[in-house]
């Protein structure tokens, strides 16, 4: 009987273990599944921005900004000469692409109180006031110090334009009637300045020949610089910077995001060079949106790509 | 006790054939010492120890060797290899392990065990061009030491210099510098040296390159004020037509000092008529060594990956990578055949990866790869495989 009794209690032993064995085998799958749903370094593919009307893919796509104001993207399509506008779930709203109006549109932003676009045009090397209600276009060419500028990033922070000057890789700003104001000189053992954004009141900017990030006070304060250590880029062109003050270097000949510490130190790297919705090919630009998405301007793969974590 | 002798007669018959213990003396009792004795021996030659390079019995290597020539090398030269790998940038015969192509593995009246040739340097058996090109030459250069510029091995800089040019020439010429541009009416600083003088030689005196550009034969005032950086825009006034280049979606200045054409060519004295200031391969790896790296050393090249500008718009495009067109027509401008009968491309032909217009770059990538016809992945099935998965 005691045997009976401790066969029993063995067998009912062994049958919660299997239980217990089969829950951690069914919650060991769920995890990797919901691991291998995701995409790079922990980002999830989300949607793509994509000229939907069409159906097909954006030609040369340039920048994206984003209107916190009005919960907006616009996708620049520098090769169909359009503005192209979405909803922040990625619906297609809008293309402004007037006939011909529009010379090589390549970064652009919105003036919040009137709505009117700025629009880096290369076509015309221009920044051009676009207003959508009158369909008024003036495109202006910027100077500094006498000599022509070359407009290529562009960004608006309340009445102040700050705009990359693609000749000397410099950061000038000028006021709304288009009067240089101030410039931020890369140093001259720098390689020149090739994209950079405006965080807190700070311009950070990337001189990547020299791999460098550099943080300019706005507010007249002194800057700083961060030397990028631990990585071997191939041909960065955008930087961006993460809510945790971390610095993503996005590298359009590898097709990767690098990620480094506010300090500089390489943390991590995601995305490959390809074409399926987890790679790029020949990106732009990367932002994030204010919902903390991270988007990328895939311009080999005609798509702006939203990610999330 | 038989078997014992038997056994420690076996072993010292094993360790007498061992190659190490081999002495040179029967070596050489055939083969000749000339070649052996010159002013610089190998080490091994000194302790006459052919066995630490050379199986005297049988190999699978030519010449008896004991390994691979490269791995052989490094039994003894192990930090060599450490460089290699941390090189930025590499000579090729080192990169390939042919170390034979530029030393001489058992003496030489060179020290570093140098390859003597009938050349004044090794470096022109390779750079031949180089060895009768100019009628004035610089003294190094005459003289076959290459060295004294270049690191024959591996460098951080492009055409592996072994220091910044300006600072090269500096480290010799300093005291030269002032009385050599006396007749200037600014003073002339110590950089941008290559602006105006070929390291090597030229045609005419003082090592001035041979080509000038005219504004410069007429005097620093064509272009300069009184000692002011010319800007771009004073270039676009006789270049008009790379003014209408810039505006272009990829304008190809690079966002470095007041004037982006002065990185690439030089305003004073050139080697070439488009006033570049190296052959143009190495102007443009000069910022996109990444591509080079990508390219150089893979079997299969397209034939003039060197000259960038064949494919490539160097002022600026509205295309992807400064094409000078779209994908397709850039190909076909040479390859007509393909342009009119092959896998269909262009407009209308959407590849089902990305669902972008399918080009010819879909499937090649045309600097260089691993694969026949510059293909991406490989033609016989793994490529097509990527698109028509049924098949």
């Amino acid at each position: 009987m005691e045997n009976i009794t401790k066969n029993f209690r063995l067998a009912a032993s062994l049958k919660r273990s299997r239980l217990f064995t089969s829950i951690l085998v069914v919650l060991c799958l769920s995890v990797l599944s919901i691991g291998s749903a995701s995409g790079a370094g922990g980002w999830t593919w989300r949607f793509n921005l994509a000229a939907a009307e069409k159906n097909t893919p954006f030609q040369m796509i340039t920048s994206l900004y984003i209107s916190a104001e009005n919960e907006r993207f616009y996708v620049v399509e520098s090769g169909g000469n359009s503005l192209h506008s979405f909803q922040f779930d990625g619906q297609y709203l809008n293309t402004f692409s007037p006939e011909g109006a529009l010379r090589q549109p390549f970064e652009m932003a919105r003036q919040g109180t009137s709505g009117e676009l700025w629009v880096v045009e290369k076509g015309r090397n221009s920044l051009t006031r676009i207003n959508l209600q009158s369909q008024a276009i003036v495109p202006e060419k910027l100077r500094y110090r006498g000599g022509l500028v070359y407009p290529d990033r562009l960004k608006l922070i309340g009445d102040r334009f700050f705009v990359l000057d693609k000749l000397s890789g410099n950061i000038i700003s000028y006021d709304q009637d288009l009067k240089a104001l101030d410039v931020l000189e890369s140093p001259a053992t720098g390689g020149g300045f090739i994209d950079f954004i405006v965080r807190n009141n700070e311009i950070w900017a990337l001189d990547a020949r020299m791999g460098r990030v550099h943080r300019f006070n706005l507010g007249g304060g002194p800057g700083r610089e961060i030397s990028l250590a631990g990585y071997a880029f191939s041909f960065p062109v955008a930087l961006e910077v993460g809510p945790s003050g971390f610095i993503y270097i996005l590298d359009k000949h590898q097709g990767s995001v690098a990620v480094f510490d506010g300090a500089g130190v390489f943390k991590y790297s995601f995305f490959k060079k390809g074409h399926d919705k987890n790679s790029l090919y020949l990106p732009e630009d990367i932002v994030f949106d204010p919902l903390g998405r991270l988007c990328v301007v895939d311009a080999g793969n005609g798509r702006v790509g939203v990610f999330s974590r | 006790m038989k078997n014992i002798k038997i056994a420690v007669l076996a072993v010292c018959l094993l360790f007498g054939y061992h190659s190490d213990l081999f002495a040179a003396g029967n070596c050489f009792q055939c083969h000749s010492r000339d070649g052996f004795t010159k002013k610089f021996p190998h080490e091994p030659v000194v302790r006459e120890e052919c066995g630490e390079c050379h199986n005297p019995h049988v190999s699978k290597h030519k010449g008896l060797l004991a390994d691979e020539k490269t791995a052989l090398c490094y039994r003894c030269h192990a930090e060599l290899q450490e460089t290699l790998e941390a090189a930025r940038v590499s000579h090729n015969p080192f990169a390939a392990g042919d170390c034979l192509a530029c030393h001489d593995p058992h003496s030489s009246t060179k020290k570093g065990l140098i390859k003597e040739t009938a050349a004044r340097s090794v470096c022109f058996e390779c750079h031949e061009e180089l060895a009768t090109k100019h009628k004035n030459r610089h003294q190094p250069f005459a003289a076959g030491n290459c060295q004294a510029c270049h690191n024959p091995h591996v460098a951080d800089r492009i055409q592996l210099l072994i220091d910044e040019p300006d600072r090269l020439c500096v480290s010799c010429h300093r005291s030269d510098i002032a009385a050599a541009h006396k007749e200037f009416s600014y003073k002339v600083k110590e950089k941008g040296c290559l602006t105006c003088h070929n390291p090597h030689g030229s045609d005419g005196a003082n090592l001035m390159r041979n080509v000038l550009h005219p504004p410069y034969r007429e005097g620093c005032g064509a272009c300069h004020g009184k000692g002011q950086v010319a800007g771009v825009e004073k270039c676009l006034e006789c270049h008009d037509e790379v003014g209408e280049k810039l505006n272009s979606v990829h304008a190809h200045l690079t966002s470095k000092g007041p004037n982006g054409c002065t990185n690439c060519h030089s305003p004073h004295a050139s080697d070439f008529s488009n006033m570049l200031r190296n052959r143009q391969s190495q102007v443009c790896r000069k910022c996109h060594s990444d591509t080079w790296d990508v390219y150089i050393d893979k079997p299969y090249k397209h034939p003039d990956a060197e000259v960038c500008s064949n494919c490539h718009a160097p002022h600026g495009s509205n295309n992807m990578v400064l094409l000078k067109s779209d994908g397709n027509a850039t190909c076909s401008s040479c390859h007509e055949t393909q342009g009119v009968f092959t896998h269909p491309v262009g407009p209308g032909v959407i590849d089902k990866r990305n669902g972008q217009i399918m080009t010819c770059v879909s499937c090649h990538y045309p600097h260089g790869t691993i694969f026949q016809a510059n293909l991406k992945l490989s033609g016989s099935m793994e490529l097509c495989v990527e698109c028509h998965k049924n098949y």
